[in-house]
């Protein structure tokens, strides 16, 4: 449990500090090293990772939303034919999916 | 096996970062770099976080010769205080660019025919028209003459600069919104590309005519059909500027050559603006006013469009302070006030557009035939590139009249004559100029003054002083023709054919302060036959015109609420007058109760064009119905479409019964039973359908300029039409309203159909609409210096060199 807990934050820290300068894929990028170094096995590896994409994606866009008072959000919802807490459900899950199997790769990596 | 699985995982893994980071087409929608859209830290949600700006903000801008404050009030309008004008323009580059970049640089895109690098296949047909009709020709032009100029180049280039030390400034995270979502990156700005967005404007406004249509339908109704149906100037029109007294010049004749066979079988233009693109302007002197003060009103109707065409703000510097409206990729403002003089523009439609028929000395048609002697063509290569595909090289002739737009390998079929183009908007065009010099007029000798280098698009000015002149002037840069030259195809080989000369400058069609207290235009026509140059255009308006001339007319002195009215008023005279001929066609004893109780809605209407009502609605669906009725042996005539005789000219014919016959002869159609058909098949429509709301049928409407219908506004409550002073014509209408007391400073109060800020995600990108559908304006804050702006705005920005 321990393991699981430190490598989704490890992931939610890093790739936050990163993506200020690198774009989306140093979420992955991310993810994989933490998977390698923290050996947190393969299940709990995935778990922590697809947590922490979530929480990192969805908050930081959801925090955007709520400061732009669901303007843009509502928009490009429109576009994508959803909401703007759509458009925030997706960009958590699509932040969940790359950190998830990152970190799954990173662990499984380790035991090549 | 272990490591195949982790191999194929690891695959797995790049290959959807690989994807996210890949635009996609599914059908022929693209969809962003999801990746990167999506991602909270660079893409679309960087930009909601941004939209707001901290309320003190101090930014570097190179070149500058001292700091200048720009502070923006509670609608997000910007007031610039600058030490000098390059101090000034240089700002204003990077505040316009900050609000605007993508606007402007898709629309310098599209007059330049360079879609297609960031829209893909789609646009190349757009782009490649856009190139055939020269408008790099004139662009280019009109960049050399302001950069020769010594006046102007300077104050080009620094706001060209302020544009690119804004784009310098940005990573993929700060993109505009637009850049994420097409997936593309800014384009450098220069004086070129402020030529451009010059150049789009006189596509705009001077880029339509019906020289081809005119050469057929004589050719397949006779001289008689034909003038009946499109004469140059019907009975009853009204002037913009009216003949008062003689005109106190002596004209320049141009010699007539002999009659000629224009020949037919062309290719009709297929890439035509709107030629309904216009706009109302008026000024009302002091005499006729509540304050005693002038008022000057404008409203340039145009597509509406987020972002809004217009932005409006302050332009100060020690020596100027002006308001108004700019154009985003234009230095200065187009449309406004200082603190002596305020001004408005609609479009003076004139034919600036020609066509003259290439004779080919063989079928390589790469000789032709031109006073009595072959030239070769000369070859102008333009090659355009295409996301996605491989760049398209077309080559286009050029002769001594312009580029032949359609051949073999563009819009025409091999075996048609071809025709090669001539057009104001080949010309340099010094316009900026001309704008550079109105924003800083005093009076009205400097507005003549600056109307020198007004060449094109040509505009009514409309002109009002603290001082208390009013004025109208039909400027531009016109080609003195003779009568009747250019309603048709010309004979491309006849020397005599070509434009012999311009119409003088002081030979400007012009009224200054006139007896009846007020000056006024709506696109119709801007002299009457008594001005001593031919004047023509194939689509001028008829209505609007004479709703304003009525208006101001009254015995009353106006305030400036009546001039806010006036442009709101949904009053149709189109309807008025077109309901006037059809209605008595009618034989009302042989209605069913149906078609009696349609009958009694618009007999008994009072012609406002309201949008929670069925009249303007049932009205527009008769006069379309009696068109496509009455003018149905037009499409049998002849092998080309040959378009239709503007409603005016079909309501004057229907109520007079021996032009009816005329035309019953001519076409062998029988014009009462058109109109009763027409009637009938209304009727019959709403029994069917049930009543039809105005709002439904015309559909007032707010487009993105990307077509993404999320980021637009449909069936917006306005109460207008095409032909009432408010003119809401589907996504068609006044781009901006502004009304101007002449008082000391000028006092204005303007509207807005979207807002300043282009981004999506500023609450400033649409709080302007509310407001434009109803009578709130906004009245302007016309903030003396830098210190009072401190004291009233809501954000500041320092720019510091």
């Amino acid at each position: 449990m321990r393991s699981t807990a430190l490598t989704c934050i490890a992931i939610l820290v890093g790739a936050w500090a990163v993506g200020l300068w690198l774009p989306y894929w140093s979420l992955s990028l991310v993810a994989v090293l933490c998977g390698i170094l923290l050996k947190p096995g393969a299940w709990r590896a995935l778990a922590a990772g697809i947590v922490a994409g979530a929480v990192l994606w969805g908050g930081l866009a959801w925090q955007a939303d709520a400061v732009n008072d669901h303007i843009l959000a509502t928009r490009v919802g429109g576009i994508f034919g959803t909401s703007a807490t759509g458009m925030v459900i997706i960009t958590a899950a699509v932040g969940a999916l790359l950190a998830g199997l990152g970190a799954l790769l990173g662990d499984r990596l380790r035991r090549w | 096996m272990r490591q195949i699985a982790i191999a194929l995982l690891l695959l797995f893994v790049v290959s959807l970062n690989a994807l996210l980071g890949t635009r996609l087409m599914v059908g022929d929608k693209p969809i962003p770099p999801l990746g990167h859209f999506l991602s909270p830290q660079e893409g679309f949600w960087a930009n909601a976080l941004q939209a707001d700006r901290s309320p003190k903000e101090r930014v570097r801008l190179k070149g500058l010769g001292a700091a200048v404050q720009v502070t923006t009030d509670a609608w997000g309008i910007p007031h610039l205080f600058a030490a000098n004008d390059t101090d000034l323009y240089r700002a204003q580059g990077y505040v316009v660019a900050r609000e605007r970049l993508w606007q402007m640089d898709m629309v310098a895109r599209a007059a330049e025919g360079r879609l297609s690098e960031v829209m893909g296949a789609a646009t190349v047909a757009y782009d490649r028209a856009q190139r055939r009709k020269g408008m790099t020709i004139g662009a280019q032009a009109s960049t050399d003459v302001m950069l020769a100029d010594t006046l102007m180049a300077p104050l080009l280039k620094a706001y060209a600069d302020g544009v690119d030390q804004y784009i310098a400034t940005l990573r993929y995270r700060d993109l505009p919104f637009e850049y994420k979502l097409l997936d593309h990156r800014p384009a450098e700005w220069s004086p070129y590309r402020s030529a451009l967005v010059q150049q789009y404007m006189v596509d705009n406004l001077s880029g339509w005519d019906r020289d081809v249509e005119d050469t057929h339908a004589r050719a397949a109704l006779g001289e008689t059909l034909f003038e009946l149906l499109w004469p140059v100037r019907p009975p009853g029109v009204v002037p913009t500027v009216p003949t008062d007294s003689l005109w106190p010049f002596e004209p320049e004749t141009v010699p007539v050559p002999p009659g000629y066979d224009p020949g037919s079988g062309y290719m009709a233009d297929a890439y035509r603006s709107d030629p309904a693109n216009g706009s109302n302007n008026w000024a009302v002197h002091g005499s006729r006013t509540a304050n005693g003060r002038p008022l000057l009103a404008n409203d340039p109707h145009l597509g509406l469009f987020f972002p809004s065409i217009w932005i409006p703000m302050q332009l100060t510097t020690p020596e100027n302070r002006v308001f108004g409206f700019a154009l985003p990729g234009g230095p200065g403002v187009v449309i406004g006030h200082n603190e002596h003089v305020a001004w408005g523009v609609t479009n003076a439609p004139r034919d600036t557009r020609d066509w003259y028929r290439i004779t080919w000395k063989d079928s390589t048609r790469t000789a032709y035939l031109y006073d009595d002697k072959w030239l070769p063509v000369q070859w102008r290569v333009e090659e355009v590139r295409i996301r996605g595909e491989r760049t398209l090289v077309d080559s286009i002739r050029m002769t001594v009249h312009g580029p032949v737009v359609y051949d073999e390998r563009f819009g025409d079929a091999p075996h048609r004559s071809q025709l090669a183009f001539r057009w104001m908007g080949h010309e340099p065009n010094r316009a900026l100029k001309a704008l550079y010099l109105m924003n800083k007029a005093r009076s009205h000798a400097d507005h003549v003054h600056a109307m020198q280098w007004f060449e094109a698009p040509a505009q009514n000015w409309v002109f009002a002083s603290t001082a208390g002149d009013i004025s109208m002037r039909v400027q531009g840069r016109f080609p003195n023709k003779w009568e009747g030259q250019g309603r048709f195809v010309l004979d491309g080989a006849d020397p005599a054919h070509r434009w012999q000369g311009f119409i003088p400058f002081a030979h400007t069609a012009t009224q200054v302060n006139p007896a009846r207290g007020f000056v006024s235009s709506a696109n119709q026509h801007s002299v009457d036959e008594k001005y001593p140059y031919f004047f023509h255009n194939a689509y001028l308006e008829y209505y609007r015109n004479r709703t304003l001339n009525d208006a101001l007319s009254e015995d009353k002195r106006f305030t400036v609420e009546d001039m806010m009215r006036l442009q709101h008023s949904g009053l149709d005279r189109q309807a008025a007058e077109g309901l006037a001929a059809f209605l008595p066609l009618i034989d009302t004893t042989t209605l069913d109760a149906d078609g009696k109780h349609v009958y009694a809605l618009l007999r008994d209407w009072d012609h406002v064009a309201r949008h929670d009502g069925e009249e303007r609605a049932l009205y527009q669906r008769w006069r379309d119905a009696v068109d496509s009725l009455l003018w149905a042996p037009l499409r049998k005539v002849a092998r080309q479409p040959l378009g239709l005789p503007v409603p005016y000219n079909t309501f004057r014919i229907l109520a007079d019964p021996e032009l009816r016959n005329t035309v019953a002869t001519g076409l062998n159609v029988d014009p009462v039973a058109a109109v009763r058909e027409a009637f009938d098949a209304v009727a019959e429509r709403r029994r069917t359908n049930g009543p039809e709301l105005w709002r439904t049928l015309n559909n007032a409407r707010v487009t993105h300029l990307s077509r993404v219908p999320a980021l637009g506004r449909e069936e917006l409550p306005v109460d207008g039409a095409g032909t009432a002073l408010n003119a809401q014509r589907g996504g068609h209408g006044p781009s901006m309203r502004m009304v101007v007391e002449l008082t000391d400073p000028p006092q204005a109060w303007i509207q807005l159909p979207g807002g300043v800020s282009g981004d999506p995600a500023s609450r400033h990108y649409d709080d302007l609409l509310p407001g434009w559908l109803t009578l709130d304006y906004i009245p302007v804050q016309f903030l003396r210096d830098a210190k009072e702006a401190r004291e009233h705005g809501r954000h500041s920005m320092q720019l510091v060199p």
